[in-house]
């Protein structure tokens, strides 16, 4: 059974004018930021290809910024976050950059930071306002809108086989089902794993947090009901 | 079990079950999620009617131009006729409305307006324009407005599972012609036609857009696309007439849409949302693209 939704095709609700180059852009940047983990203070973003070459025209720009603001692809602020970014005291860079030609002509590079702490996604908009994370600091990964609409977790971690082991069998005394789970070395340091959770029940703060204790754990986020 | 991918199949289910579209595409939607409920989708559904009609209303009241600078005020100039008794459209006043409003979507997404991408931002306003239309003119509520939009959003989902719906994957023809035959099933259900009705609307629709490039200038979803979603949403009423005359299509839908694949997969990138052909390639298209300090790389 093909899994398009009825709302894939009557949406997404959004600002206009380009469902792959706003709505898009928005949804990246509004993942971005839940990757991080907060709302960063300062972030460079590479734009590669179509991105590179038609953003102005698209508020491209704008959409990525506001969606790193936690703005919903249907935000009216949407139009005015440069401005409320520097209210906010987040500080944006735009620059245009290749990123090879194994990425979707709609893709762009952010590296977030916020004192010490950096985090770097590459997020592709694959049209319709379908949007894909292919990469989490050095970790190729691919994570699509839709398993980041619901509840996932990222776990950035010491490559050490107990401590999934463990992650599940806590999930699943506390009744969570995992969904799909995507593992991913870095390729340039191989001590070091990110692993994603698509669970299938949402996962409480406290639970969180009792998973954040595990030895070997350097940094676990949950991507929530985000409109995406 | 209410699982379709094709039209035939669709018909199939339709005829077996004696449901109307909109009935076997909410059961195929109850069957996808577990967790959904009948209630949750249609209340859904009805938010995204308000999107529409919201959207409709801010373009026919704004006056500013695009961010390209190439549309703006037309949805309200528009208005203005219809609203003059001493001007004469040809067309009738449903069709008239359906195309102000259908330029009313498009201008307010130009202008970074709130809109429903349905199916894609490119092709939002032949859909809200030609249901506001038939809404306010055929005095339909909205549950038979919200059946409507599942009707359309049938053919979209076969469409988008054996062709595509995006101007960068097929063409125009993926994104105006899809709403176009979206649109035509979706006022054939309305005025009381039968699935098989609903579906030869589509076919008839989508068969008159075949070929059509995207060539928008700048890449920008402004020229020709604002006036193309209204002079596309007049179609879908003669899609309809032409069904419930009693005109059947020779050519069956699904290899209607078989056929506008092959076209989208010949079709030269230049003509695929690229602003590197046709329109976009014009002298007034380049001098504009110039002037918006977009650099279109390639050419």
């Amino acid at each position: 059974m093909s899994d398009y939704s009825v709302f894939d095709i009557a949406g997404p609700i959004m600002i206009g004018p380009s469902s792959s180059h706003t709505a898009g852009a928005a949804k990246i940047g509004l993942i971005a930021r839940s990757i991080f983990g907060k709302q960063p203070e300062k972030v460079t973003l590479f734009l590669h290809g179509s991105f590179a070459q038609v953003y102005a025209g698209h508020a491209t720009d704008r959409a990525l910024i506001s969606g790193l603001l936690g703005f919903a692809p249907d935000d009216t602020r949407l139009c005015n976050a440069f401005d409320i970014a520097k209210e906010q005291g987040m500080s944006y860079e735009f620059k245009t950059k290749n990123l090879g030609k194994e990425y979707h002509a709609n893709t762009v590079q952010i590296i977030m930071h916020t004192g010490a702490e950096e985090t770097t996604i590459i997020g592709s908009s694959i049209g319709g306002g379908v949007v894909e994370i292919k990469q989490i600091d050095n970790f190729p990964v691919r994570l699509t809108s839709s398993q980041a609409r619901f509840c996932c977790m990222v776990i950035w971690h010491q490559h050490t086989a107990d401590l999934i082991d463990s992650i599940v069998e806590y999930l699943s005394k506390i009744h969570k089902k995992i969904h799909h789970q995507i593992a991913s070395r870095d390729p340039h340091n191989i001590a070091l794993s990110l692993t994603i959770m698509v669970l299938s029940q949402p996962l409480s703060e406290a639970e969180l947090k009792e998973i954040t204790k595990k030895a070997g754990i350097t940094k676990v986020v949950k991507l929530q009901d985000l409109p995406v | 079990m209410y699982d379709f991918n094709t039209g035939e199949k669709l018909l199939e289910i339709c005829t077996q079950s004696n449901f109307t579209i909109a009935e076997v595409v909410i059961r195929r939607e109850l069957q996808l999620n577990e967790n959904a409920r009948r209630e949750a989708i249609m209340t859904e559904l009805a938010n995204r009617l308000e999107v529409i009609r919201s959207g409709v209303i801010e373009g026919l009241n704004r006056k500013d131009k695009s961010v390209g600078l190439m549309v703006g005020g037309l949805a309200n100039k528009l208005k203005a006729r219809l609203d003059n008794p001493d001007f004469a459209f040809f067309h009738s006043k449903v069709v008239a409305k359906a195309m102000t409003y259908a330029i009313a979507t498009n201008e307010n997404n130009a202008c970074m307006g709130r809109i429903l991408a349905f199916p894609t931002a490119g092709a939002a306003g032949v859909i809200p324009g030609i249901l506001c239309a038939v809404a306010e003119e055929f005095n339909y509520d909205d549950d038979a407005i919200l059946d409507a939009m599942l009707c359309a959003s049938a053919i979209g989902l076969i469409i988008a599972e054996n062709a595509s719906l995006s101007g960068a994957g097929g063409g125009c023809q993926a994104e105006v012609g899809s709403a176009t035959a979206m649109g035509a099933a979706a006022v054939t259900q309305l005025r009381g036609g039968t699935p098989t009705d609903c579906i030869n609307a589509a076919t008839l629709a989508l068969k008159n857009t075949l070929g059509l490039v995207c060539d928008p200038i700048g890449g920008m979803v402004e020229v020709p696309c604002v006036k193309r979603n209204g002079m596309f949403a007049t179609m879908v009423f003669s899609a309809s007439d032409l069904t419930m005359a009693g005109l059947v299509s020779f050519v069956p839908f699904d290899q209607v849409v078989d056929a506008m694949k092959r076209i989208g997969d010949m079709m030269p990138d230049a003509h695929k949302e690229t602003a590197m052909g046709g329109l976009a390639q014009t002298k007034i298209g380049r001098e504009q693209t110039k002037k918006l300090g977009i650099k279109i790389t390639g050419v």
